[in-house]
């Protein structure tokens, strides 16, 4: 064997390590299925509220001796049909509501943390991820959760889709447009759930952007933009495995370094080729980074 | 520019004429509805055969829209009933085919002329199933009528004006609906488009489907025409279009600011008031 073999191949004798690539690998996918409804909807703010506002749940489980991703799944969702109940109600903006939940839920999460002793190693796991100590039994509920979300996605695939293009027109044609919405937020919880243990609260929303945004620079198809964006989030989670693991640099931040490198130099090499539909892409992207 | 075939949709069914005195498609009584507070038609009653090709005119803000919009179930009235086929408008959504104002839609959104022309399908489809063979077959015969079937694959994104309205047009064939609304279809587009369009609706109506367009332009009504619907946030007449299109009527739905201008040997009715909606 060759000594570079030897380099590929040595990480993954570990169990750990095999264990935080199986994670981060479907993690990956499951983000960007869900990921090209949040770049072309411009849903950032929310994915990343929802992240946020979990560990309240995170928190409120740990301190109730419950599972930890049954209080996350909770609270994500509850914040996320508040969200939308009380912007359609108070009539602010969205993005004000979600500012005022996404603060008051992590200050819960923070607060309920605060009072339970020796806290501190749990919490910069789930703040910042901790896909190293993945154990199996979170890999079978990251596998199982995943594969019903890319399920429910697949499954109403062409409503969730014309509903994202067209919401008037898709009420027109009789689809059940507020459930559709509801549903696509309820999806945006769940995998943000999902991530939340992989890669960290912070980082969620780059899992759930970044491979979109720049599978978005070279297709414009938008199933497309899911595939290349689930292949571009495998090829970061091993490479940024590998960086973990050779710089002994946190696994989560790592992964979203190399994920915003290919970004980068995907932006790079369409620009240069200055086809207006990479014009055009930049520019969605642009939108939604700003809202970010 | 591509025309539009006259070839009609194989895959469409011929709907029987409904015979004189039939139960109207489309019957509104004593319907007041608008947004937020503010009326937009106030008391309409209203019943349209079937089978035959109705303009909508009136002033902005005269609730030409909102009849639209009623007949959809996308606006609830506040009083009144509104019945589309004798059933309430949210039960015949399939069968009612809708072209929105041209502007509408998300146009950054990454989909191709394909993806929205079969979108027409979706409603008949109905939750989790696919499309198959029978629904390609009615987006590709729905984009031929239009004159876009070489344009399938294209974002919608990158069409211009009057091509993005033949793929809502053809959206709207796809559908293959009973009953086909047109909220100002023809603004916007090129006369090549608008002789196109005109042609297609009367071939729609020929084979039992009743159309209903709302329109600005008043000088070509009785020519593409069967009925006319003058609104002012009531009917202020309805009839066969000469009929309705009068100096009179003009002059009750836009007061004493109208004007008739003559563009091209076509006459528009200008709002010469201050600037609403």
């Amino acid at each position: 064997m060759t000594a570079f073999g030897q380099l590929l191949l040595e990480p993954f004798q570990l169990a750990f390590m095999q264990r935080a690539l199986a994670a981060t690998v479907l993690v990956g996918l499951v983000c960007a299925v869900v990921g090209a409804f949040v770049v072309w909807k411009g849903l950032s703010f929310i994915g990343d509220a929802l992240a946020h506002a979990s560990f309240a749940g995170v928190a409120a489980a740990y301190v109730l001796g419950q599972s930890i991703y049954l209080g996350a799944a909770v609270a994500a969702v509850a914040t996320a049909l508040s969200i939308t109940f009380l912007s359609r109600r108070a009539r602010l903006s969205v993005d004000t509501v979600i500012g005022v939940l996404f603060a008051f839920a992590f200050s819960l999460g923070i607060v309920i943390m605060s009072r339970v002793r020796n806290y501190t190693g749990d919490l910069f796991g789930f703040i910042f991820g901790n896909v190293l100590g993945i154990g199996s039994s979170d890999l079978v509920v990251i596998a199982i959760s995943g594969s019903v979300i890319v399920g429910v996605v697949l499954l109403l695939y062409k409503e969730l889709f014309f509903v994202a293009f067209d919401p008037v027109m898709a009420e027109a044609s009789g689809l059940p447009v507020a459930a559709l919405q509801y549903s696509l937020l309820v999806l945006l919880g769940a995998t943000v759930v999902v991530a939340m243990q992989a890669i960290g609260i912070i980082l969620v929303v780059a899992m759930l952007v970044t491979p979109a945004a720049t599978a978005s620079m070279v297709t414009r198809r938008f199933h497309r933009i899911m595939l290349l964006g689930g292949a571009l989030s495998t090829v970061a989670s091993v490479a940024g495995l590998y960086l973990s693991y050779y710089a002994n640099v946190p696994s989560g931040a790592a992964i979203v370094l190399v994920s915003t490198a290919m970004f980068l130099a995907t932006l790079l090499v369409t620009n240069l080729g200055s086809r207006p539909r990479a014009a055009a892409a930049a520019a969605g992207v642009g939108l939604t980074a700003a809202e970010f | 520019m591509t025309t539009m075939s006259t070839a009609t949709d194989e895959t469409a069914p011929k709907l029987p004429r409904p015979p004189l005195g039939a139960r109207p498609i489309v019957e509104l009584t004593g319907v007041t509805a608008g947004y937020r507070g503010q009326s937009a038609l106030d008391g309409i009653s209203l019943a349209l055969p079937g089978g035959c090709m109705v303009a909508v005119v009136g002033p902005n803000g005269s609730g030409k829209s909102t009849l639209l919009k009623l007949l959809l179930g996308l606006v609830v009235p506040w009083s009144g009933m509104v019945e589309v086929f004798g059933q309430t408008p949210r039960a015949t959504r399939r069968r009612v085919g809708y072209v929105p104002q041209t502007g509408a839609g998300d146009w950054s959104f990454p989909v191709t002329v394909g993806e929205v022309v079969m979108m027409g399908r979706y409603g008949r489809l109905g939750l989790f199933s696919r499309p198959g063979r029978l629904d390609r077959m009615a987006v590709a015969a729905a984009l031929e009528q239009v004159g876009m079937a070489e344009h399938m694959d294209e974002q919608v994104g990158e069409l211009s004006g009057g091509q993005r309205q033949r793929v809502f047009l053809a959206r709207a064939l796809a559908q293959q609906p009973e009953l086909l609304l047109l909220d100002e279809p023809l603004v916007g587009v090129d006369a090549v488009t608008e002789q196109d369009v005109y042609g297609l609706l009367a071939g729609l109506r020929d084979r039992g489907v009743t159309v209903l367009f709302t329109t600005h332009d008043l000088s070509t009504l009785a020519d593409h025409f069967d009925l006319a619907v003058f609104l002012n946030r009531r009917v202020v007449a309805f009839g066969r279009p000469e009929d309705v299109v009068t100096e009179e009527h003009l002059r009750t739905a836009y007061g004493p600011r109208m004007s008739l201008v003559q563009i091209g040997g076509r006459f528009f009715a200008v709002d010469t008031g201050a600037h609403h909606d």
